[in-house]
């Protein structure tokens, strides 16, 4: 009487679904301690993957190279005289300079960009107010803004150089994480600032990915010839930058190496209970299957589309509650364990990206985590004879 | 004729060599024909269980041998005991074993469930043999909300789905009503008329006049052999 | 279930979607603008530019704190989604007399 083999899985299948609805609460428990696991890594695998896009986005966008001096082993500002020398290089499209330091707006830590007019005006789209255009005009991060209630046309000063005189042009909107919290003025405005005059932080230029090689040994060779004023400066590029990009965003450290510990440790108490921890009936069920004609590996099908069936509802909830939490409360409580400096309440939209990459590797993360409890002891028990098992 | 069922020297002993070691069947010989209904009879804790198990390759014994149809079953392995449960075998256990959560038409179409048969073949599979069994207004009830001697058909109806050619019964009177005793003596002759092979455990004294073979067990071993039916037609 | 499980593949599809468009744009023309600024987790400069933008700054230097009267290290510097480490410099020659 056997029929069809498609048919037989169907009907597996369907046996599997049958017998979670009938033993609800354990299903139930299973699934709730899968998302309980689920849920943390995912919001993290998200978070991180919606920081990469936009930082993906800020290395491909920005210059091809960086050039600042070598100051104890770190980067040191250069003079923004080597600016000319450098923009006449061959294969050097364009070059300019720019200073980025940090300072205190109020009690927040802000990025202090301070760029030529020519960038500034590309900014255009993105403001609200005016462009900077007298000395002193600032952009303010949206974040500040909203915080400190700053608007178009406001002064203000900074307390690490108060004699400095800002003045609000507008806000910028925070179209990614770190356009929040800064300030963006002319490159003159920067300078005085920081009371430096004739430096810059770095010196960008611009080439064609062909072109690299070329500028990068003309630079070198600037840089060999000791005791020349170029002798000393540090050169990053952006293939090494994007690199260090690809390993910034692995999953092995920073809060992954706790999440995984955690998930592990969680893992334990939904293995017990996938196992059938003390659930002698489920031994006495699969010894009367067993009687009545069931093979051994029907059973073990069974249990795994039972295993897949819990695995795909836990995976499908971690990944809508994770997207209410961090899209739609913007990650509050829960964004401040995987961005820095964001607080209980982040005052920046949390990016989150969500791919299906990562859905097929929470799915197998769960059916790992069910699996290992409920196969092997399910195949362990099959191997008895169904006596044994209704014992 | 070739035995259906012959055991040599059957055996099952449980903590062998330790002190509390049972023999629960010790060194069990019989033959059973196609198509005669017999009785193992005997009190509690003589081994009548043990043997239908063995019988029915739901246990392994510890020593000697089972022949289904003259093939030696003892050193088969799962597989292939699960295909001779499959297809010869249909149990009625003693506590019936049903599935709760599931409905009556559930429960005994359950073992169709692998073998690729569809959702509806199955019902109307499990929806005749109900209804022959006078089930036909409990197919979606669950056990729970069943008496015992509708449990019982339940569980009778679920070990013929496959249309074995054994039936065997593991103290099929225990749980039930004397109205349900009658129904299913009723219903184990019926089966035997059809040509299956019935085999029933019991310490109920109704089954000593039933039967073409009753084997007497004490203490897991075979105590005597008597023939009830011809015994019945010599007294007639 | 298959509902849930439908809902989530949508909400995946609709979410790939978005990034892709107007979202994007707006962080091209930001970082045109600024020369690329951010890479790291962490919203302001706070502990040290190498976690919030490797290229400003590209060495790590809060592991040689704690200096007389300087900021302690950073704990939480490396508790976020990102976590960029210095490129160590890999040449080392001695020069013979």
């Amino acid at each position: 009487m056997e029929h069809s083999q498609a048919l037989k899985h169907r009907n597996l299948l369907l046996a599997a679904l049958a017998d979670l609805l009938r033993r609800r609460a354990r299903s139930v428990v299973v699934t709730l301690c899968l998302t309980a696991i689920l849920s943390p890594i995912v919001i993290a695998l998200a978070i991180s993957e919606g920081l990469r896009f936009q930082a993906e986005i800020a290395v491909r966008e920005g210059a091809d190279l960086y050039i600042s001096t070598d100051q104890y082993g770190g980067n040191g500002a250069i003079s923004i005289a080597f600016l000319e020398e450098l923009s006449t290089m061959q294969g050097v499209s364009r070059a300019r300079a720019r200073v980025v330091g940090r300072t205190y707006f109020a009690n927040r830590v802000v990025a202090v960009v301070g760029v030529d007019r020519q960038s500034l005006l590309v900014l255009k789209p993105l403001v609200q107010g005016t462009l900077p255009d007298a000395p002193g005009e600032v952009l303010v991060g949206q974040g500040i803004a909203e915080e400190f209630a700053v608007k178009p046309g406001m002064p203000f000063t900074l307390a690490s150089n108060n004699r400095k005189v800002f003045k609000s042009a507008g806000t910028v909107s925070s179209t990614c994480l770190w356009g929040s919290d800064v300030l963006i003025m002319q490159f003159e405005d920067a300078n005085e600032f920081f009371r430096i005059v004739g430096d810059a932080s770095q010196l960008l230029l611009y080439t064609s990915p062909q072109k690299i090689p070329l500028v990068k040994k003309s630079l070198f060779h600037l840089t060999s010839q000791g005791g020349t004023p170029l002798s000393s400066i540090q050169i990053q590029d952006r293939t090494r930058i994007q690199e260090r990009l690809v390993c910034g965003y692995g999953y092995m450290d920073g809060i992954f190496v706790v999440l995984f510990v955690i998930s592990a440790a969680l893992a334990v108490s939904a293995f017990l209970v996938t196992s059938g921890f003390g659930l002698k009936e489920l031994d006495k069920e699969m010894g009367v299957l067993k009687a009545v004609g069931w093979r051994t590996w029907e059973i073990l099908e069974k249990v795994v589309l039972e295993n897949l069936l819990i695995s795909l509802t836990a995976v499908s909830l971690s990944i809508l509650l994770s997207m209410v939490w961090v899209k739609g409360l913007n990650g509050i409580l829960i964004a401040q364990f995987y961005v820095a400096e964001v607080g209980l309440i982040p005052h920046v939209e949390i990016p989150s990206r969500y791919l299906p990459s990562h859905a097929f590797f929470y799915l197998v993360l769960a059916l790992g985590v069910t699996l290992t409890g409920s196969l092997f002891s399910t195949w362990k028990k099959a191997r008895f004879t169904p006596g044994e098992l209704m014992r | 004729m070739e035995p259906i069922i012959k055991t040599e020297n059957l055996s099952k002993w449980y903590n062998v060599g330790r002190s509390n070691e049972v023999r629960a069947v010790d060194d069990i010989s019989l033959e059973i024909l196609e198509n005669q209904s017999i009785i193992l009879y005997g009190p509690s804790g003589s081994g009548k269980t043990t043997m239908l198990s063995l019988m029915g390759t739901i246990d392994r014994p510890t020593a000697g041998k089972i022949f289904l149809r003259g093939r030696d079953v003892t050193q088969f392995s799962d597989l292939e005991l699960s295909r001779i449960r499959r297809e010869m075998i249909g149990f009625v256990f003693q506590s019936f074993n049903l599935f709760s959560g599931f409905s009556a038409w559930e429960n005994v179409s359950y073992p169709l469930v692998p073998m690729g048969v569809n959702a509806r073949d199955r019902f109307e599979r499990a929806k005749t043999l109900l209804e022959r069994l006078g089930l036909g207004d409990r197919l979606h009830h669950s056990p729970e909300e069943l008496s015992g001697g509708e449990q019982q058909r339940v569980a009778i109806a679920r070990a013929l789905v496959n249309n074995p050619q054994i039936l065997i019964a593991d103290e099929p009177t225990s749980n039930i009503d004397a109205d349900s005793i009658e129904r299913l003596l009723g219903i184990l002759d019926e089966l035997k008329n059809e040509g299956k092979t019935i085999i029933i455990s019991s310490h109920d004294p109704i089954f000593k006049e039933h039967g073409d073979v009753l084997y007497r067990l004490d203490r897991g071993r075979l105590e005597g052999i008597s023939y009830p039916r011809n015994e019945g037609k010599k007294n007639r | 279930m298959i509902l849930l499980v439908v809902i989530s593949a949508a909400a995946i599809a609709v979410d790939m979607q978005t990034w892709r468009g107007r979202r994007a744009e707006d962080i091209k023309i930001f970082q045109r603008a600024t020369g690329g600024l951010g890479m790291g987790a962490i919203a302001t400069p706070m502990w040290q530019f190498i976690n919030y933008d490797a290229r400003i700054f590209s060495v790590d230097d809060s592991i040689t704190w704690p200096i007389p009267g300087g900021y302690s290290y950073g704990p939480d510097r490396t508790g976020t989604v990102s976590y960029f480490e210095e490129v160590p410099e890999d040449q080392w020659n001695i020069r013979k007399p």
